[in-house]
């Protein structure tokens, strides 16, 4: 179906041709992809190989910081009903945030554009884990605790043994949601922040509108399909997966 | 499994446990004598007391099932016998020992089976003996031994969501009786089960309990299954809960459940706590509820107010 919907477009597109700068045809992004390929003469680097990296190289840092952060205030927030009643409705609202809107604050008080950008990943990413974490945290039957504390397993080693390999299903939960939010936030972070010397993802997409020349929409176009092709393969080859094998271990369908 | 009961309190590491139960052992006598004496408690933001005086003797060997309508407190004096929750007023002593928190001689059975998903059906059971230290070849012949008692050898690997309801609850049932514990308590194991399910696991219940002689203290809205099973059935009375009334149940064991003699006394059970069920569910419903006229209620109170 794809096929033939991409071989339409390109037959009317030799047919009408259009302005190739509006609306590119299939084989111009496919051109576009090529050249992003290859090396730039002016920076020397290959914008589609780097780019990914830096950007998965930031993104696991930032994710791994957001993990722990959202974790612990995710944790706290099932175990201290007061600061749930605190914090929760905060980063409820953190959560509809659009997350660019932490950039002026990381201008504002950070130094170092590659700190920002961070600094935008785990503001972006953070609430998400922690109310995730925290609402599959609730679903945990309470008979599990009541079981555990029956058959011995006091103080920590009712967190090792019970609580926490009962809370697997909403860190899975949690896991691919903070993932998505940290992905949208990174490359939103690096369209703004211009770190020349590390381009990413976001910064390449910015730099390919901005080349002014014939094919440029469509090497944006060609970017913005490895950005959806890195971010779907992430969710379907890692969380989506796991996710569903802690399910069926759980039998929760 | 008897026999067993001294290494694996030793393998458990409890000392003063195993001391108890092998100096219980020398006099002669059996373990899982419960005595409880003017147990009271009261939740936060209620008016009325959920236990009030609650005066109670179990002796070793003996199944005990309290029966009381919804929300009469049954629930409440389970958890206070198992040291999940603590009475205001009162002593709980088991084997001579007080009972103010979870101990290793007494292990539970619960509604809602509470087996862990994440373990596989012999995990589960080797769950208890794991966080006691056993080694893993005694947890290994325990589990099998255990696993023959419930005749589930074929289902050790099997996941918990891959069992049905009533292999469930012989699960949690297993899980219990491989700790070897003095005391076990049922907290209305059986409620969630069709009642085909039900009937084979009073029965399985029975022979398991003949089996091991284990002192079982059971909880249940419903009296058909307090006739079945029970030596001895205690009748809570509701709001405040206490002590309504004991019925012992002489009937030898085991017991044929279709028996005229257990309809009988299921019958008459019935008629006893009658007057308690309506009067709680007067209390409940306000002036609208209306007495069923008397032999009519038979079948409803197998299920004395469950569904409220």
């Amino acid at each position: 179906m794809w096929a033939l919907i991409l071989l339409t477009w390109e037959a009317a597109f030799r047919l009408v041709e259009w302005n190739v700068s509006l609306f590119p045809a299939p084989s111009h992004v496919a051109n576009g992809l090529a050249e992003l390929f290859k090396v730039r003469p002016l920076t020397g680097s290959r914008p589609l190989i780097e780019g990914p990296i830096v950007s998965l190289v930031r993104l696991s840092i930032g994710f791994a910081a957001a993990l722990a952060i959202g974790g612990v205030i995710g944790l706290l927030m099932w175990r201290f009903l007061e600061f749930d009643k605190m914090v929760g409705p905060l980063l409820l609202g953190f959560q509809t945030l659009p997350s660019v809107c932490w950039v002026p604050l990381a201008i504002a008080t950070l130094r170092e554009d590659e700190t920002r950008i961070l600094f935008v990943v785990v503001m972006g990413s953070f609430s998400a884990i922690a109310i995730a974490l925290r609402d599959g945290l609730r679903m945990i039957p309470p008979v599990f605790q009541k079981a555990g504390l029956m058959l011995g397993a006091d103080g920590w080693r009712l967190y090792r043994y019970v609580l926490l390999p009962a809370s697997l299903p909403a860190m899975a939960t949690s896991l691919r949601q903070g993932f998505a939010f940290a992905w949208r936030s990174l490359i939103g972070a690096e369209m703004l922040f211009v770190v020349m010397t590390n381009q990413g993802l976001g910064l390449v997409l910015n730099v390919a509108q901005g080349a002014r020349i014939k094919a440029s929409a469509a090497q944006v176009v060609a970017v913005m399909m490895v950005m959806i092709l890195i971010g779907m393969s992430a969710d379907r080859l890692i969380f989506a997966p796991l996710q569903r094998r802690v399910r069926e271990r759980f039998g929760l369908g | 499994m008897m026999q067993s009961a001294g290494s694996i309190a030793a393998v458990r590491g409890w000392g003063d446990v195993t001391a108890a139960s092998r100096g219980a052992a020398q006099e002669g006598l059996a373990r899982g004598r419960l005595v409880m004496k003017g147990v009271s408690k009261r939740f936060a933001n209620t008016v009325v007391a959920a236990l009030e005086d609650i005066n109670l003797a179990v002796e070793p060997g003996e199944f005990v099932v309290v029966v009381g309508p919804s929300g009469c407190g049954k629930s409440t004096l389970l958890n206070i016998a198992a040291g999940m929750l603590r009475a205001d007023g009162g002593t709980v002593m088991l084997d001579g020992h007080p009972v103010d928190s979870p101990g290793p001689d007494r292990a539970m059975v619960f509604q809602d089976h509470g087996l862990f998903p994440w373990l596989n059906v012999s995990q589960n059971i080797s769950f208890g003996l794991r966080m006691s230290g056993a080694t893993r070849e005694q947890r290994d012949e325990r589990v099998e031994e255990v696993l023959k008692l419930i005749q589930m050898v074929g289902c050790a690997r099997k996941l918990v969501h891959e069992l049905s309801g009533g292999m469930k609850q012989r699960v949690a049932i297993a899980r219990a009786l491989v700790m070897d514990p003095a005391l076990l308590m049922m907290d209305e194991p059986f409620a969630s089960l069709d009642a085909q399910t039900r009937t084979l696991l009073h029965q399985q219940l029975q022979e398991m309990w003949l089996a091991t002689r284990k002192t079982i203290l059971f909880v249940t809205h419903s009296v058909g299954e307090a006739v079945r099973l029970a030596d001895r059935i205690i009748v809570l009375h509701a709001h405040p809960g206490r002590i309504r009334k004991e019925i012992r149940v002489a009937l030898p064991h085991p017991r044929k459940f279709d028996s005229a003699d257990i309809n009988e006394l299921a019958k008459q059970v019935r008629g006893e706590i009658e007057e308690e069920v309506n009067r709680v569910n007067r209390e409940m419903a306000g002036d609208e509820w209306q007495p069923k006229a008397s032999g009519d209620v038979g079948a409803d109170l197998v299920d004395m107010g469950g569904g409220i």
